[in-house]
């Protein structure tokens, strides 16, 4: 029965949303937005619930530690504590939450993003082997973008920038553009299941 | 009635539901649907066996996404795939950790796990601290996964879903601690990252076909046939399209617009 | 030797890769930046607008992806300071308006008044839902702006109604919600020109809509920073940073020409199976 009944409540609230975006009515607008403000209300509780979750595992942590361990996981939970403390009582602009924000969360953000760049240079040794003639394509066609994107391709030779936009304008956009239609209809019929009930992992089980 | 702007793309809708519909009615008669082979898809159960073979848990990462985003989908296509690997999982007796980045797709992956094991006839072994919810910060979350890979030393990383820059990233660590790896995303940017960094790659729809492939349940696969006829709409409708502007009319371009 | 390459440890990949970039922005080369025609067709259209023209700066980016965007982010801020334009900023990334205010700090918004020359409306959850209910209703959707004062009266809003009534919307995007939910439900619904400050891996994806006219200007990652920091001439980060970028590009495509040579060389020998990366 409960199974029954989340699939209909999925059915019917979908059904609800994507005639509400097609069709000018201003009754199914307004139900269309409340079923919106809902699921941010719904978002907002399953943060909490995940919040639930985090410490728990963290504090499982802390009384099964062995040496120094426990340090990392007292940190995160003073942190998540003391951040959700003063961004509920104080507000975010808050000069002492914007300190915190800027001097701990912005860089060590930014640190992990940056990472990237190493990890392209290793995955990049490692992966880019011409194995194939498609390989072999992919490769040139990636030395003509990177060095088109940059000045000093520029300087080398004009001729760069110019190939490297018509690889990016015309067989890197034709390629886009099928993967998105292909991606935009799979997510069609992904959607159409899941509204549908004959897609049901989210329920739990394997699906079928 | 229909909002202006927006009749072209109803009446798409309707003609892609009715696709899938009709696939979907016509599998569930009997005809049969045959999908080609996805090599990704196939090698899941290797991947769960290295796994046991070897003595180390299994990570999985259902994306990044969330469920009520355009990304949903992809979210939905990885909780169907994360169903079947733990099934492997628990009839193996090998440890499955699942990391989650978007809070409500926790207690989904929660019960998605939990009744895999219950349908296995392993609840004992089922270890609810394995679902973790790590940080819904984006980089946050992949700094906590980096630390679990290099702690942990998977045996076997599926990192399924919706994933954007930290998917390089993932996908590299997982390589260094000498992971096997199936990734797969229907994230345009970054299906190029996964295919270089991992070693079999679900692109796209391969990652949406997924549950229909493994479970070979009809009207699943009916679907994907629906989606291959949609497709072929689309390509038949740009075939008209640019016929007709090469010949000097703008008619498929002013009725798309309408 | 070439076994000893293939298994080279990676933390030497990365030192190459850390000076490559480190050595540049310590002793710039001045190597010369080129101007693309979707950032010059952005910064055309701001300088044409009539001077308390409001735009929309959506801050729809986290710090990670901020460090690629601020270049961009900073000179358009700055330009449209130039040219005495409403900045009417908000964000759809819950760490978008804090970065914003970092920003806006940091530019020459901060010798003008707040609440009449420029307002941060802060945070609105929800992504593309929050984006469809603020294109419906700005004052109703933010009733209060991210420093917690009431957006009722603000004279930067003034003469206001909807997002119709703005000239331009930009999103400063580094993933989702991002370009496409503003195009679905602002810019092709409302007819308003949008245009984005991009972080590079979406640059693909985004160039259909450049092409559509869907999006009207594009400052394209930290190039497109560069340039548009030439085009209002004040040369900062993202000029600064391209000198680093052009050398650790070099660098990576040496280390894959290294690794096909290595390839190629010990093609003949049987390779070792290992678990992780392609074979």
């Amino acid at each position: 029965m409960r199974r029954e009944l989340s699939i209909a409540v999925t059915f019917l609230t979908g059904l609800l949303v994507v005639t509400a975006f097609f069709f000018t009515s201003k009754p199914l607008a307004q139900a269309s937005q409340t079923i919106q403000s809902w699921g941010v209300i719904v978002s907002a509780f399953a943060l909490g619930m995940a919040s639930v979750n985090l410490i728990q595992v963290h504090v499982k942590k802390i009384a099964r530690s062995k040496g120094m361990e426990w340090l990392y996981s007292g940190a995160l939970l003073a942190a998540l504590a003391g951040m959700t403390l003063l961004g509920i009582s104080k507000g975010p602009a808050n000069k002492t939450y914007t300190f915190w924000f800027d001097a701990l969360f912005t860089p060590g953000q930014a640190t992990v993003y940056a990472m990237t760049g190493f990890y392209i240079a290793s995955a990049a040794f490692r992966a880019f082997r011409i194995r194939n003639i498609e390989a072999a394509i992919l490769l040139v066609s990636a030395a003509f973008v990177m060095l088109g994107n940059v000045s000093v391709g520029e300087a080398m030779w004009k001729g760069f920038p110019v190939v490297g936009k018509w690889l990016m304008n015309v067989p890197n956009l034709a390629g886009q553009r099928g993967m998105m239609i292909g991606a935009g209809i799979g997510g069609i019929a992904g959607g159409l299941r899941v509204l549908l009930g004959i897609e049901k992992s989210y329920l739990g089980g394997s699906g079928s | 009635m229909i909002a202006k702007g927006k009749v072209f793309s109803f009446w798409m809708l309707v003609v892609i539901i009715l696709c899938l519909l009709y696939s979907m009615w016509r599998a569930r008669k009997g005809r049969p649907v045959k999908i080609r082979k996805i090599t990704g898809l196939d090698a899941i159960e290797e991947a769960v066996g290295r796994a046991t073979e070897m003595g180390r848990p299994v990570h999985f990462c259902p994306g990044i996404g969330g469920i009520s985003a355009i990304e949903a989908p992809q979210t939905f296509a990885a909780l169907g795939l994360m169903g079947y690997v733990a099934h492997l999982s628990a009839k193996l007796d090998v440890p499955l950790i699942v990391t989650i980045r978007t809070p409500e797709v926790l207690p989904l992956a929660e019960e998605t796990v939990r009744q895999a094991y219950l349908e296995e006839g392993k609840i004992e072994a089922y270890i609810p601290t394995n679902i973790r919810f790590l940080s819904n910060q984006q980089f946050a979350y992949a700094a906590a996964v980096f630390g679990i890979m290099a702690r942990e030393k998977p045996a076997a990383n599926f990192l399924l879903g919706a994933f954007w820059a930290e998917a390089l990233m993932l996908a590299e660590v997982g390589s260094e601690v000498g992971a096997l790896q199936i990734a797969g995303t229907a994230q345009l940017s970054q299906v190029p990252f996964f295919v270089a960094a991992s070693d079999y790659c679900l692109i796209g729809e391969e990652l949406f076909a997924g549950a229909a492939y493994l479970s070979q349940d009809k009207m699943q696969l009916g679907s994907i046939l629906g989606q291959d006829l949609g497709k072929a709409i689309v390509a038949l409708l740009m075939l008209a399209g640019l016929i007709a502007k090469q010949a000097g009319s703008s008619y498929f371009t002013t009725l798309m617009s309408k | 030797m070439l076994e000893k390459l293939e298994k080279m440890d990676r933390r030497l990949i990365y030192l190459v890769v850390f000076l490559s970039l480190t050595i540049p922005l310590i002793w710039p080369i001045g190597l010369p930046v080129s101007i693309g025609s979707e950032t010059r067709s952005l910064y055309e259209l701001i300088d044409g607008l009539p001077a308390r023209t409001p735009v929309i700066v959506s801050f729809d980016c986290s710090p990670g992806g901020y460090g690629e965007l601020s270049s961009g982010a900073m000179a358009l801020l700055n330009h449209m300071a130039k040219k005495d334009l409403r900045c009417i900023g908000m964000g759809f990334f819950d760490t978008g308006p804090s970065l914003l205010e970092g920003a806006l700090a940091s530019s020459l918004y901060k010798g003008k008044t707040y609440g009449t020359d420029y307002v941060n409306l802060g945070y609105l959850a929800g992504g593309e839902n929050g984006i469809s209910a603020m294109a419906k209703n700005i004052l109703g959707s933010f009733p209060k702006d991210f420093r917690g004062a009431s957006t009722a009266g603000l004279p930067v809003l003034q003469g206001i109604a909807g997002v119709k009534d703005m000239a331009l919307v930009v999103t400063v995007s580094s993933g989702t919600p991002g370009v496409a939910e503003w195009i679905r439900q602002v810019g092709d619904p409302l007819k308003v020109p949008m245009a984005t400050v991009l972080v590079a891996v979406n640059i693909p994806n985004m160039t259909p809509y450049l092409q559509a006219k869907q999006l009207c200007g594009m400052i394209p990652s930290m190039k497109g920073g560069a340039g548009y920091e030439a085009l209002i001439n004040m040369k900062a980060l993202g000029t600064a940073g391209m000198d680093a970028q052009s050398i650790s590009h070099l660098a990576i495509l040496f280390f894959v020409i290294l690794g096909n040579v290595i390839y190629f060389a010990g093609r003949n020998k049987p390779a070792a199976a290992k678990g992780g990366g392609r074979q």
